[in-house]
């Protein structure tokens, strides 16, 4: 029988007879990641980083009640040693636990790489982050300084819990990023951008370099020229993309089961209701390949799917972990995610987007009298109680009269998630997703996908300074 | 976990053995144990424990640094690591900045700061779930109104370990404890909008050793308090007004400040306060330091991560900025000294002033006070603030009504500039030590 960090599902049974009871639900979670990143600052390669870390995670769930612990290592003594405290929770005396034959878990194929870590040279990296540098002072003379980073890493993970059963997985991950400063007379500003997948340097291609690098650039100017953003509710345009921070924060969190159980959500009880415009469906994906978001199968060897969240403004579903989707009598979804085998597993988006309409997307802006439009952002917040969340762009105008006028900057805009989706009343053909590097931070960072037509809010809260 | 000097010793032996082979090799070893319960309606939700020594390693060959970084299993793996440390540096390229701290720098400061509760092994998973237990309970029997998110008590014991190539090893212990709740309750106000709406708020406490936590009593009437105090939340108008930042957000607002004052921003010329040096900044009124040696501080410490001696520093004085936060790298990039601030600060300290939080809203007839903010609209490169925000509308000099909903904007520099009043209510649970800031204007912008 195969075997993973010199564990044999066969290990399991004794491991488990040493600490779990009949009823418990037990599962091991193993994993070694590995990762390389390389900095490009103040036109030098400045400085390598090489990370290296792994462990096993132990888990003991009862009912309701979830016993977690780690050990650093892979030996079985210290595994048991875990699972002596992570079963310490238990509140009753029952018998012991008892062997089970083990399967492996359907998975899916949605990423690989060969050209990664070891297998790609060094040297390559600091060449590629020269590149991304060289393009941003070709772009234009106002650029002063473009640092560049490049991050590659491997995830190892083995599953296996007291259900019988378990799964192998290798996830790969590459990113860049690119910040360049801009500079005329006085002004200083700041563009940034980035590029992350699900593989290796194969994926990297001279087009993307370039593209970031410009990218950076270009914001980074514009902002120079950008003026004080208006204050007030005004009709706000979405530009296809980034803009999907917006479902990723409105309703995303506040449709993940922990927050569903405990009734905190505002979407609490709502199923089958109608909670958004008829214009409005919201889907979380785990299934789409190479996006950052996907997993073959979710930390807890639940296979992921596409799952629709919210269904022309009917609320269809909730992204469930094992533990939730148990308590609440529903479906698994194959959302539960882990920052590390430091972390027990709670619900996580994957590839969140609201899906594509029939607007055209010139249209859109063209309906708007007096409004802003955001094309990129720098992150979002929210409140998954009251629903009230934020977003922050980083590149926006000021539109009048169906135009695009001047960039303006230093604004958050701040909504209701549960009012703001009443208030999506176009939506565009051309759903985009974002190629950034998302990180979600919910007490662990994993990193997530988002998606987004062109969508025009007819209002919203528009935090700038001018009033 | 094993004792201090235990860590010390691998460092030590780690620095000999290693320390020839560079320019300049040091090493940080952190061991760390952690143990968190929480609670949900009487039930214990989560018991997690943990034990971890997260292993850094910064070695330098001719102005050519790399890092590599893992967790201490064995000796044999940390040689590995080492190893790879040589690789990397072959693709850096030589920083003319590059320096190694003189030897004079490096040290364990002469202070005591009681920053170890000896009782802490004593302290039972069994206790922990009892006082989460208690503090849930207390809550919940104070208003039948509110409905629990969660207690929680936390117990962490840490080892900040030194060494490097000057054969200096040396480190200190600290522990942590943490008790809070969390409530929400049905909002008051459910009828205009397409939402069940609910409010969540609670309270926390953070100390270094167990009996300086504020009593479940305490910690439980605060949340209630907080929570229902947030019902019927509406949306303020847009205008320009003068804002109050609690003493628990104006603790943000100069984490920001601190971010802005370290040197690898400022060289890096990422910072609103690039060049102003010796400059005034800020209203006359404000004046802040970072004291690395408060008994039973959060943030204190004896070195910081250069394994240089910490020392107090005065940053600003009077609303003139007096000294950055530099590292031994950033200190001779900028041409400065060193302020034994790698790592960040230690426990800043806001000079307080003598009015209560009551007593700064009692002068204000029309404003705004901010218990909470949201997002990532602080940009301290540009000096630019822009933040979602929940609180409570103030008129004619009393707590009015809270809202939610609204964003508030300014630049960082206008709000420095802009503070007319500083508080006598420092938050303490933190390394934060901060009252609350009236800020003379703002944007705050709703309907």
């Amino acid at each position: 029988m195969t075997d993973f960090f010199g564990f044999s599902p066969e290990d399991a049974n004794k491991v488990f007879k040493e600490f779990l009871k009949k009823g418990q639900f037990g599962e091991l979670y193993f994993e070694i990641s590995e990762g390389i990143s390389v900095i490009f600052e103040d036109d030098i390669v400045k400085s390598a980083v090489r990370i290296q870390e792994g462990g096993v995670g132990v888990r003991v769930v009862e009912g309701e009640t979830t016993g977690y612990s780690y050990c650093e290592g892979f030996d079985i003594d210290s595994i048991i040693k875990a699972g002596r405290f992570a079963s310490s929770i238990a509140s009753r005396k029952a018998s012991p636990f008892v062997s089970v034959e083990y399967k492996k878990v359907n998975k899916h194929s949605l990423y690989s790489t060969d050209l990664i870590l070891d297998n790609f040279e060094l040297n390559k990296r600091a060449n590629i982050l020269k590149e991304i540098s060289s393009f941003a002072y070709k772009y234009s003379p106002l650029i002063k300084k473009a640092n560049a980073r490049c991050t590659d890493s491997i995830t190892k993970v083995f599953i296996i819990n007291s259900t019988g059963e378990y799964g192998f997985d290798t996830r790969p991950f590459v990113s860049l990023s690119v910040s360049a400063i801009a500079e005329k007379g006085e002004k200083r500003e700041f563009g940034r951008n980035g590029f992350a997948r699900r593989g290796g340097f194969e994926l990297i291609s001279e087009e993307i370099l370039k593209r970031i690098s410009e990218e950076a650039s270009r914001k980074a100017i514009l902002n120079l020229d950008a003026k004080p953003a208006p204050a007030g509710l005004m009709p706000v345009v979405l530009k296809a993309g980034e803009s999907g921070v917006l479902i990723h924060e409105s309703v995303g969190h506040p449709l993940e089961a922990d927050f569903i159980r405990k009734g905190t959500s505002a979407y609490s009880k709502r199923l089958g209701e109608k909670v958004a415009s008829s214009l409005c469906t919201i889907v979380d994906d785990g299934t789409i390949p190479e996006n950052t978001g996907s997993l073959n199968f979710d930390d807890e060897l639940v296979l992921t799917q596409k799952t629709v969240l919210i269904e022309k403004g009917i609320l269809k579903g909730f992204m469930t972990d094992r533990l939730n989707a148990d308590l609440l009598s529903m479906p698994y979804s194959g959302n539960g995610r882990r920052e590390s085998f430091k972390h027990s597993p709670i619900p996580r988006m994957r590839v969140t987007y609201l899906d594509k309409g029939k607007d055209h997307p010139e249209e859109i802006v063209k309906s708007v009298k007096k409004g802003i439009m955001c094309c990129s952002f720098a992150g979002g917040q929210v409140n998954i109680s009251n629903g009230d969340f934020v977003f922050v762009p980083d590149e926006s105008y000021l539109i009048e009269n169906g135009e695009v006028k001047h960039p303006v900057k230093n604004l958050t805009l701040i909504g209701n998630g549960p009012d703001v989706l009443t208030k999506v009343d176009m939506v565009g053909y051309d759903l985009r997703f974002s190629t950034g590097n998302w990180i979600c931070g919910k007490g662990q960072s994993v990193p997530v996908g988002i998606g987004m037509p062109t969508v025009r809010v007819k209002e919203i809260t528009v935090g700038g300074v001018e009033v | 976990m094993k004792s201090k000097e235990y860590y010390i010793d691998i460092c030590y032996r780690l620095v000999k053995k290693f320390g020839k082979n560079f320019e300049y090799l040091k090493i940080y070893l952190n061991p760390h144990q952690s143990t968190e319960v929480s609670i949900l309606n009487g039930k214990i939700e989560n018991v997690n424990f943990s034990e971890t020594i997260p292993i850094t390693i910064v070695g330098a060959k001719k102005g050519k640094t790399a890092t590599v970084s893992g967790n201490y299993i064995d000796e044999a793996e940390v040689d590995l690591l080492i190893n790879s440390l040589s690789n990397l540096i072959e693709i850096v390229e030589k920083d003319p900045y590059f320096v190694i701290p003189d030897k004079k720098l490096i040290g364990k400061a002469d202070a005591e700061l009681d920053i170890f509760d000896k009782t802490f092994f004593s302290i039972s998973v069994e206790d922990m779930i009892e006082e989460a237990k208690k503090l849930e309970e207390i809550a919940l029997s104070q208003s039948s109104d509110v409905k629990s998110a969660g207690s929680f008590f936390s117990a962490d014991i840490g080892i900040t370990v030194f060494a490097n190539s000057y054969l200096f090893a040396d480190g200190f212990e600290q522990t942590y404890f943490g008790k809070g709740v969390v409530l929400f309750t049905e909002d008051a106000d459910n009828f205009s909008r397409n939402t069940q709406r609910k409010q969540r708020d609670g309270w926390f406490d953070y100390a270094v050793k167990k009996d300086m936590l504020l009593n479940s009593e305490s910690i439980a009437k605060k949340a209630v308090k907080r929570v229902i105090a947030r019902k019927g939340s509406v949306k303020p108008e847009t205008g320009f007004f003068p804002v109050i930042f609690e003493n628990t957000v104006a603790r943000s607002f100069f984490s920001n400040i601190a971010s802005a004052l370290k040197g690898r921003n400022l060289y890096k010329k990422e910072s609103f306060l690039v060049d102003k040096l010796n400059s005034s900044i800020a209203s006359n009124i404000l004046t802040i330091e970072d004291n690395p040696f408060i008994k039973y501080g959060l943030g204190s410490r004896l070195f910081d991560s250069d394994g240089v001696k910490a020392k107090r520093i005065e940053l600003i004085n009077n609303g003139v900025l007096r000294n950055y936060l530099l590292d031994v790298y950033s200190a001779n990039r900028l041409g400065l000294k060193t302020t034994g601030s790698a790592g960040g600060y230690s426990n800043l300290v806001i000079k307080p002033g003598n009015k209560s939080l009551e007593k700064i809203v009692s002068g204000i007839e029309k404003g705004v006070l901010v218990t909470s903010l949201k997002g990532q609209g602080a940009n301290i490169k540009t000096g630019d603030y822009s933040k979602g925000a929940e609180g409570f509308f103030i008129e004619k000099g009393k707590i009015a009504y809270p809202i939610s909903e609204f964003t508030i904007s300014s630049t960082f520099m206008n709000m420095l500039e802009s503070i007319e009043e500083i508080g006598n209510d420092v938050y303490r649970s933190s390394s934060i030590l901060s009252p609350s800031i009236l800020f003379g204007q703002m944007t705050v912008s709703g309907k």
